[in-house]
């Protein structure tokens, strides 16, 4: 059998590498440094994932568009009262300062044939800059913007046929109280 | 015997170094595993959802709506023995335990602990105002 007998002649490198010592902190700082990685990665995953918030504020839009419609139409007919300066807050059974503080709401009359502001009076409440707040936040895909919902409902007033169109918009957020 | 004697002694420190190294590790896979048990068995998700959850149903209901909360898993995660302040209405505002959300609903908004056939549940009743009978 032929036996192969080669010398490895140490260089710099394979030297280093020879010393037992030398080799044993290398594998110990090496395994020390995976060790931190790994807790590192566990804790950040586990903080990130306990740390994220559901976001209601779609649902909180829909919910308070559909209470908006709900108290609008009344069995089938748009409700006079909203045409008559009525105060949208008491007629919806919504509670002013939470609306103001956290809420958007906008209802618009449109003519159903030429789709321009029917009526002059638009009904809305809320904080108003939502509305552009809610644009930006679609465009950048962002948290922490509000989410707004949209509807289009055909009525009648006065015989004329009118589009009402509805705009919701949520920036609620929850607290959580440590003390 | 001499010889035999140092071999031992080498051999030794080798399984001693080897044996502190698996038990290093086992510690260090212990505590991660505690750390994770910890974050996953505490009560803040679980608070939270039930506060958002309830804060959106409240938002949609209509005067007369109860609204019955199984509150028995809650009270467990919480370890909060007083189920009665476990989830409260108080300045528009639903609260589960630490965590606190406003609803935009004008009603009058009553919540009241009761056990029913054995299950703790928490009773949210929607009243269309303040002069409505209470029903605690």
């Amino acid at each position: 059998m032929l036996k192969l007998n080669r010398k490895i002649i140490p260089n710099k490198k394979t030297r280093f590498l020879q010393n037992k010592k030398a080799m044993e902190f290398i594998m110990s700082a090496w395994w020390f440094f995976v060790l931190v990685i790994i807790a590192v990665g566990v804790t950040m995953g586990v903080l990130m994932f306990y740390s994220s918030s559901v976001d209601i504020k779609e649902l909180e839009a829909n919910a308070l568009a559909g209470k908006v419609i709900d108290c609008m139409i009344v069995n089938g007919d748009l409700n006079k009262a909203f045409l008559n300066n009525a105060d949208i807050f008491s007629l919806c059974s919504l509670n002013k300062e939470v609306i103001e503080k956290s809420f958007f709401i906008r209802v618009s009359f449109y003519d159903a044939n030429s789709l321009k502001l029917n009526y002059p009076k638009e009904i809305s409440a809320g904080v108003l800059a939502f509305e552009r707040d809610c644009e930006i936040g679609e465009i950048k895909n962002a948290g922490g913007y509000p989410k707004c919902v949209e509807y289009s409902i055909p009525s009648v007033i006065n015989d004329k046929e009118i589009i009402i169109k509805i705009i919701a918009g949520s920036n609620n957020a929850g607290v959580r109280d440590d003390k | 015997m001499m010889k035999c004697f140092i071999d031992d002694r080498k051999a030794v420190t080798q399984v001693l170094e080897v044996v502190l190294f698996i038990i290093l590790n086992l510690i260090f896979i212990a505590s991660l595993i505690v750390f994770v048990n910890r974050a996953g068995s505490s009560s803040a998700v679980l608070e939270q959802a039930y506060t958002k959850e309830l804060a959106v149903a409240i938002d949609m209901a209509k005067p007369g709506t109860i609204i019955s909360v199984n509150i028995e898993e809650l009270a467990k995660k919480t370890g909060n023995s007083e189920k009665s302040n476990l989830i409260n209405f108080r300045n528009s505002r639903i609260s589960v335990g630490k965590y606190k959300y406003s609803v935009f609903t004008g009603y009058d908004i009553e919540v009241c602990a009761v056990k029913d056939s054995g299950i703790n549940q928490a009773r949210v009743y929607v009243h269309k105002n303040k002069e409505e009978k209470r029903l605690c």
